[in-house]
């Protein structure tokens, strides 16, 4: 059995945002933009940027961010229903069934990778698991334009795979927050994000990522 | 884990050809992909995925004919018929015709992707003796291909060098100025950004180094390695000072200079013009005999000398003549100049450090579209004279001219198919190649003799505004451009468009031209109707990629839509001209008398290509800088001008006699400045996820999420502006247009759009020259209809005056100065 696992080599990125809308499309996850009718925002991938430095010794890191099918989700942890579990091929998953929608999990997520869709239940990237399991990619894999080697996906139970090669050079580098001991996306860092090492605790990175969970309806239900 | 499954269509989805690979399931899109052919690899860019859902299914849909009702702009509507609309046509061109007038309704064309046939367009115009213009044209690229064409020539100007077309895989160093590289900046050859994409890749694999020379730090260009920020205007500076580094320190390209350049031209020292014997042939100094020769055709260099701090005295029609050789000249010219800014002095010194040592395996490159400011043609000559003191064209690294295209034609029908042809019937191309306004309303000669030579425009906007005014254009139809919003001096643009007795736009989605018609009409989308495109690019192979392609109908026409050439064949047809379009297949046959004019149908058909997908040829890539004879006045590429000289700067019959934007060697013009504590330039630039409004109206690319740090309606300011005027991120501010008017700038035309005001959000940023606001090209609309996000903002061009430059006709579209003031 596969054990998958994503890299996106961020020097590569070209910022098309080809991966945010592939992946919309996908999924059929609603597109709108925040207004007073539509006060949330849908998405499983999301790019969180920041700018660091000053004039003219500017940068603008870039991190696309999706679920990174974490070793031991928190998620999965705090969900009261038991919605969340993972696949014996590492996926994580959310049950639609299994979901109350009350919002838990996307509080408590540090990376702010899930999200409640308009039906009211929360969703997340799974890797396409449905692609997947037909012998496909992941949608924004096969996707992204910037070229073949921009996003990799590939089982990194295979040292011979092109995504174990980079992980065991030291190349790809996941990126692990508070509470978080091993994930399944790993980035090839560029100059943009400044010293890898220490994103986690860079306040500007963490910034980015926090408006996420202004886009998100408030939690409900039995906590 | 399986490789993406290839496009074979099953029994309950198929997988169609449109350009794009179209997956079509239950009559409806489900996906839609790159074609499986090197340079797109199955892979297209987001706006075309985000196409579908928000365009072509889009709930805003044009779905019906429609007529306003209320004022103009009010974007109110009633649906009607084709017929009421067909009527309406007519008889407005009726009344035109029967008053021996029937150009006073006008065509106006946009893009040549986007627009649905242009060459029907331009037949059913000269049928009809109405007017047509590719209005879009001159904003988009204008003076750019005149500029090429001037330097360069006709063969190798066009020839992609406007694209930016390079060997980029074995570049060393690149600089690239004010485009957001790679998403929306530089070319492989294809007219689409994709197959660049890889390749850019691929440099940076290799090893080069990616510089982005920019008032602003675009949304893509932290891919590049290094953002060093220019002065608004001031890039012919810059390009003038890294053209002395080079000469200084002897890092030009002596050998290519002598061989392809008119560098060694000789140019009389007493009134700067070329020297010539009693034939009239351009002179050099030959070094040999010591003596002056005619100048050699390109790729001879012996005894040719670039005559450095020299002076050369030659004997000819009885005189002693002091001469200088063209490339003393540039020496002498690029010494007036210095940058103030240490920074950016440093910088000019260290980029052209590298230029010089890694040449020619090096790019620089200025862009592809047309006039930022009114000075942009002087600067695009700066940048061109660099590279050619650089000699990176047809070296590996370098500029790249594509060789392989096929003759595709025009595809209008021949007698008899159709009727003898209604008097003088005539395809004009612009010397750029492409297609122009066969009126002369777009032909303005810059004095009388000789009456052949022009500007090499593509279209005068400007003119057919005043024509509206002076009632010479009366009714327009519009497609696939966005006047209301493209053009600067919007102000002024809308009064005019007010004027015209009949407003037609075809369209598919609500923008502001929509909200100004009279009648709306709902075009078929690209995935709806047929249309052959063609182009060569480079791939990955490092083979010449010739492809013919067909854009189809994957789905029928949502709702009552129809193509554009449908409703032109209808309003003929109801004038008695239906002779000359009844018979016209426009699906296939038109497409296949192009094929045939290529010599290609004998392997091809435009039905072929529907089902099974791209033509392509595959050809290496060769080096090879004559594959064409070099075209300007002196057969060679020219650093001195003798075009710009003897029409222009030097002749007392041009009104542009002595005027420095015509000036035969590039030399640098300041533009207007702003002064105050509160003052800037305001520009603005594409972001690689928008285009124009079809994409301003897209559900997907609008969304907060998508924007990351590139807040896109917002108006950004540098950080430490801001902070002296008590700005900070998310505040209100005002944005008032204060210039450039006509006393600050003598290419201004008029002072309508001072005391513009608009009121934003800002974005507070670093990453920001502090001279400059920045917006997003078209991040705010006026538009009643059009979603609340994309009202949000400030409009560019309403900022922007009308600017004219001389003799290209750029048109100053990044050009504007503000005061920016928060509001409680």
């Amino acid at each position: 059995m596969a054990r998958y696992g994503l890299i996106i080599d961020l020097n590569k990125c070209l910022r098309s945002r080809t991966c945010y809308v592939a992946c919309k499309r996908e999924h059929r996850i609603l597109a709108h933009p925040r207004d007073k009718e539509h006060p949330y925002e849908y998405y499983r991938l999301r790019y969180v940027e920041w700018e660091w430095g000053e004039y003219p010794m500017v940068k603008r890191g870039n991190v696309p961010v999706v679920c990174m099918q974490c070793d031991d989700p928190i998620c999965a942890q705090f969900c009261p229903e038991d919605a969340i579990r993972k696949r014996s091929d590492g996926i994580t998953v959310i049950s639609k069934e299994r979901c109350n929608g009350c919002g838990v999990c996307t509080q408590v997520c540090p990376y702010g990778a899930i999200y409640i869709t308009h039906e009211g239940k929360a969703d997340a990237c799974d890797f396409c698991a449905e692609r997947i399991d037909s012998g496909l990619q992941p949608k924004c894999v096969e996707s992204c334009p910037a070229d073949r080697s921009t996003m990799l996906f590939g089982d990194l139970d295979d040292p011979l795979s092109e995504v174990s090669k980079l992980i065991s050079s030291g190349k790809a580098k996941p990126l692990l927050l508070q509470g978080v001991t091993g994930t399944r996306v790993y980035y090839i860092p560029s100059s943009n994000e400044g010293d890898w090492e220490k994103l986690a605790f860079e306040e500007a990175f963490l910034t980015g990522l926090a408006k996420r969970k202004r886009d998100l309806p408030p939690i409900r239900g039995i906590i | 884990m399986k490789k993406r499954q290839s496009k074979k269509s099953t029994k309950d989805e198929k997988w169609l050809h449109s350009a794009c690979a179209i997956k079509v399931r239950g009559g409806k899109i489900v996906d839609v992909k790159g074609e499986d052919i090197i340079g797109f690899d199955g892979r297209i860019c987001g706006k075309a995925i985000a196409g579908i859902g928000s365009r072509v299914y889009g709930p805003d849909r044009i779905l019906y004919p429609l007529k306003r009702v209320g004022q103009r702009g009010e974007g109110k509507f009633t649906r009607c018929t084709w017929e009421e609309v067909i009527d309406a046509t007519v008889a407005k061109l009726k009344e035109y015709i029967d008053a021996g007038h029937p150009e006073y309704f006008e065509i106006w064309w946009g893009c040549p992707h986007e627009t649905d046939n242009i060459y029907f367009l331009h037949y059913w115009a000269a049928i009809m003796k109405a007017g047509i213009s590719h209005l879009h044209g001159q904003v988009c690229f204008g003076d750019n291909a005149v500029e090429k064409m001037l330097t360069f020539g006709a063969n190798h100007g066009p020839s992609g060098l406007w694209a930016g077309v390079a060997d980029w895989p074995r570049t060393k160093y690149a600089v690239l100025v004010g485009q957001n590289f790679p998403a929306t900046g530089g070319e492989a050859g294809a007219g689409c950004k994709v197959p660049t994409y890889p390749l850019a890749n691929k440099a940076k694999e290799n090893g080069c180094k990616f510089v982005s020379i920019d008032p602003k730090l675009a949304d893509s260009t932290p891919w590049c390695d290094e953002w060093v920020p220019i002065t608004p205007g001031s890039d012919a500076l810059f390009a003038l000072c890294l053209a002395n580094v080079l000469i200084q320190e002897k890092l030009y390209n002596e050998d290519f200079l002598l061989s392809y350049t008119n560098a060694p031209q000789l140019i009389r020292d007493d009134n700067n013009q070329a020297l010539r014997d009693d034939e009239g042939r351009y002179l050099i100094w030959d070094a040999t005999e010591k003596s002056a020769m005619p100048l050699p055709e390109a790729g001879k260099a012996d005894g040719l000398t670039l005559g450095l701090n020299e002076t050369f005295q030659v004997a000819i029609h009885g005189e002693q003549i002091l001469c200088k050789t063209a490339f003393q000249k540039l020496v002498e010219e690029a010494k007036k100049y210095t940058i103030e800014d240490p920074f950016l002095a440093r910088k000019a010194i260290e980029v052209a450090r590298n230029l010089g040592n890694y040449k020619p395996s090096v790019i620089l490159f200025p862009g592809f579209t047309s006039g930022r400011y009114s000075n942009w043609f002087q600067t695009l000559r700066a940048y061109s004279v660099v590279n050619l003191l650089l000699g990176n064209f047809e070296q590996p690294g370098g500029f790249y001219f594509i060789k392989h295209k096929h003759n595709y034609g025009n595809g209008w029908p021949e007698p008899p198919e159709v009727p003898e042809y209604r008097g003088e019937l005539e395809f004009v191309r612009a010397s750029a190649g492409n297609l122009m306004s066969r009126k002369n309303i777009d032909k303005q000669s810059c004095y009388r003799e000789p009456p052949e030579f022009h500007p090499a425009t593509l279209s005068l906007p400007w003119l057919h505004f005043e024509a509206i005014e002076q009632g010479k254009v009366r009714a327009v139809l519009s497609t696939a451009e966005n006047t209301a919003v493209t053009q600067p001096n919007l102000k002024w643009v809308w009064e005019c468009l007010e004027k015209l007795e009949l407003i037609i736009v075809g369209e598919q989605l609500p923008k502001e031209f929509v909200d100004l018609a009279d009648y709306v009409l709902p075009e078929a989308s690209y995935l709806e109707r047929y249309h052959l495109y063609h182009t060569t690019y480079i791939g990955t192979d490092d083979k010449e990629h010739l492809i013919a392609y067909m854009r189809s109908a994957a789905i029928p026409p949502q709702g009552d839509s129809r193509p554009l050439s449908w409703f032109l064949v209808e309003v003929a047809r109801k004038l008695g001209l239906g002779e000359y379009f009844e018979k016209l297949d426009l699906q296939y046959s038109w497409w296949d008398r192009m094929l045939k004019k290529a010599g290609l149908l004998s392997k091809v058909s435009a039905r072929k290509l529907v089902e099974e997908g791209p033509y392509v040829e595959h050809h290496p890539m060769s080096y090879n800088l004559l594959f064409a004879p070099i075209t300007t006045r002196s057969g060679r590429f020219e650093i001195y001008s003798n075009q710009l000289a003897e029409e222009c700067y030097y002749n007392p019959e041009s009104r542009w006699q002595s005027n420095r934007h015509v000036y035969p060697l590039p030399t640098y013009i300041p533009i207007a400045e702003p002064k105050g504590n509160d003052e800037f330039y305001l520009l603005c630039g594409k972001a690689g996820w928008h285009q124009k409004s079809a994409t301003q109206q897209n559900r997907y690319l609008m969304e907060y999420a998508i924007e990351g740090d590139c807040a896109y309606t917002a108006v950004h300011i540098n950080a430490e502006r801001a902070r002296k005027l008590g700005i900070q991120d998310g505040d209100l501010v005002e944005v008032e247009c204060i210039g450039p008017t006509k006393a600050s700038d003598p290419c201004v035309l008029n002072d309508a759009v001072i005391g513009t005001k608009e009121v934003a959000r800002a974005k507070v940023t670093e990453a920001l020259h502090p001279k400059a606001a920045w917006v997003y090209f078209a991040g705010s609309h006026r538009s009643h209809s059009m979603m609340p996000k994309a009202r949000e903002g400030i409009t560019h061009n309403w900022f922007v005056p009308t600017i004219v430059s001389p003799y290209a006709a750029g048109l100053g579209k990044n050009y504007s100065i503000v005061k920016v003031r928060k509001i409680d």
